[in-house]
């Protein structure tokens, strides 16, 4: 087992990842979510139409062009990763939690030394690195291949879409596990299918859940940032 | 064709005309504009972009587009029209120079939605949309996607919010403090992206959205080239019918604007 790929797709993870709703809190006020099965078809279809064709291709053409030791590909891809991501809160939500992993693989034995010359390149965006780019960074670092680290990817995502909606909805715990279980057949096949896609076809069109997005930053009480 | 100028309008009208009933299966366009200094126009298509069954290819139309420095730019390509079984791709590129200002929206239907029994809803084959931005050379903005139909009710519901049109519209300079305000009948959200392009998005009735749209990308033109306050190129004309793709519609219960 690959502990590595296990730590950085950790939910306990400091990187703020449960602060965030990724639309979905937008869903429930809509009463678009609201139990356990609809919980599933909201998170299936945010992998397969939004995550996966974007973020999850980002995370694999970053981890490839680690293992091939082009680096400076990473400026480009985050580049990508920025001009793509339309919601602001969810924009800066990628920022922050790309930001605070690579600090915590700053800090780490296995992967410090070969992150620093990497991290001190400029990220041609912000001055930021996206959550998408740095977790194929950390996760090539890992020892992990494309479709592994993609594969962990898109399952921390989840789990954390998941975790949201345990909160928010409610969902009972015990039915947010099984959420997850359900889920994971279509994880492994988006995880086969975006592997295989190039870094320049990135992109998700889903206005409706753009629009969602943008109306959970106008929720009256809220409970998360995105 | 040249272009139409009225000379009550601060902008030109420009028609690219399609002679054939739309795009067929193997069709390829290819649309080269450059907006010179001083340009205002609003370049566009006749009519909705009808996109026909693909037999054995697919269709494609490409957009590459400069706009110079003092130069304003409307580019409606008019909605997208997807029959079914088609196949198309849409690639657009434009290279902005530091202070040009370019508009571009994007509508898309489910098809042809408005036939009885008849109608077509998202059963186009595959739409890849490949639209990048870059201003001095730096992409700011993309619209990238591929959509795989036909799609069932809850693929169309997830991706237009149960709808019939949803619509992008890139604003390439900054938003007026306020906007014409939407139809009831449209959900429009506007992102404001870190490198001071805007963008926006709507899902709702396809006429409320394409007048909707229309209408915001023709004020905020206006507000950039005339005034904060002035009308929106072209809409309030006297020289132009009222008969175009991108009329204020008269009579539509859908569309009740208040700042048209």
């Amino acid at each position: 087992m690959n502990l590595r790929l296990l730590q950085i797709s950790d939910s306990a993870l400091p990187i703020s990842g449960y602060t965030h709703s990724w639309g979905l809190e937008a869903a429930i006020a809509k009463g678009l979510v609201h139990d356990p099965a609809s919980l599933e078809r909201w998170t299936r279809n945010w992998l397969q139409t939004s995550l996966g064709p974007l973020e999850g291709v980002l995370v694999a053409s970053s981890c490839r062009a680690v293992l091939a030791e082009r680096p400076g590909d990473l400026a480009a891809l985050n580049r990508t990763a920025e001009a793509s991501i339309v919601p602001p809160s969810t924009r800066r939500a990628s920022r922050e939690m790309g930001e605070q992993l690579l600090a915590l693989g700053a800090t780490w034995a296995w992967s410090s030394a070969a992150l620093a010359p990497v991290t001190s390149e400029s990220s041609d965006s912000t001055g930021e690195w996206h959550h998408s780019v740095a977790f194929g960074l950390l996760g090539a670092l890992a020892g992990g291949d494309p479709v592994e680290v993609l594969t962990a990817y898109l399952h921390q995502a989840a789990l954390g879409m998941i975790g949201a909606g345990v909160r928010a909805v409610p969902v009972g715990h015990t039915h947010g596990q099984q959420v997850l279980a359900y889920l994971h057949e279509d994880i492994r096949a988006s995880a086969e299918e975006f592997c295989g896609r190039e870094p320049e076809t990135a992109g998700a069109g889903c206005p409706f859940y753009e629009v969602l997005c943008d109306e959970q930053t106008q929720l009256y009480a809220r409970m998360f940032r995105s | 064709m040249p272009p139409f100028g009225f000379d009550t309008e601060p902008a030109a009208l420009l028609y690219l005309i399609n002679l054939t009933a739309g795009l067929m299966d193997g069709d390829a366009h290819l649309l080269e504009v450059t907006a010179r200094a001083g340009t205002r126009a609003v370049v566009t298509g006749q009519s909705a972009t009808r996109v026909h069954p693909a037999l054995a290819s697919y269709a494609t139309q490409q957009w590459a587009v400069d706009v110079e420095d003092d130069a304003c730019l409307v580019v409606l390509p008019g909605p997208t029209i997807p029959f079914r079984d088609c196949r198309y791709y849409q690639r657009s590129r434009a290279e902005l120079a530091p202070s040009a200002r370019l508009i571009w929206g994007d509508i898309w239907l489910p098809g042809r939605y408005d036939r009885g029994e008849l109608s077509e809803r998202f059963r186009f084959e595959r739409i890849v949309q490949d639209f990048e931005v870059r201003r001095a050379g730096r992409l700011v903005y993309r619209d990238r996607f591929r959509w795989d139909g036909p799609w069932a009710a809850e693929a169309a519901d997830w991706h237009f919010g149960g709808h019939l049109a949803a619509a992008g519209l890139f604003v390439g300079g900054p938003l007026p403090e306020s906007l014409p305000e939407a139809a009831p009948s449209v959900r429009r959200s506007v992102f404001r992206l870190d490198t001071g392009e805007n963008c926006l998005r709507w899902c709702g009735h396809p006429t409320a959205v394409t007048a909707d749209l229309v209408l915001t990308a023709l004020r905020i033109a206006a507000h950039w080239t005339v005034a904060a306050q002035a009308p929106p190129w072209l809409l309030a004309s006297g020289g132009l019918a009222p008969n175009h793709w991108f009329s204020a519609p008269v009579g539509c219960p859908e569309v009740t604007q208040t700042g048209s």
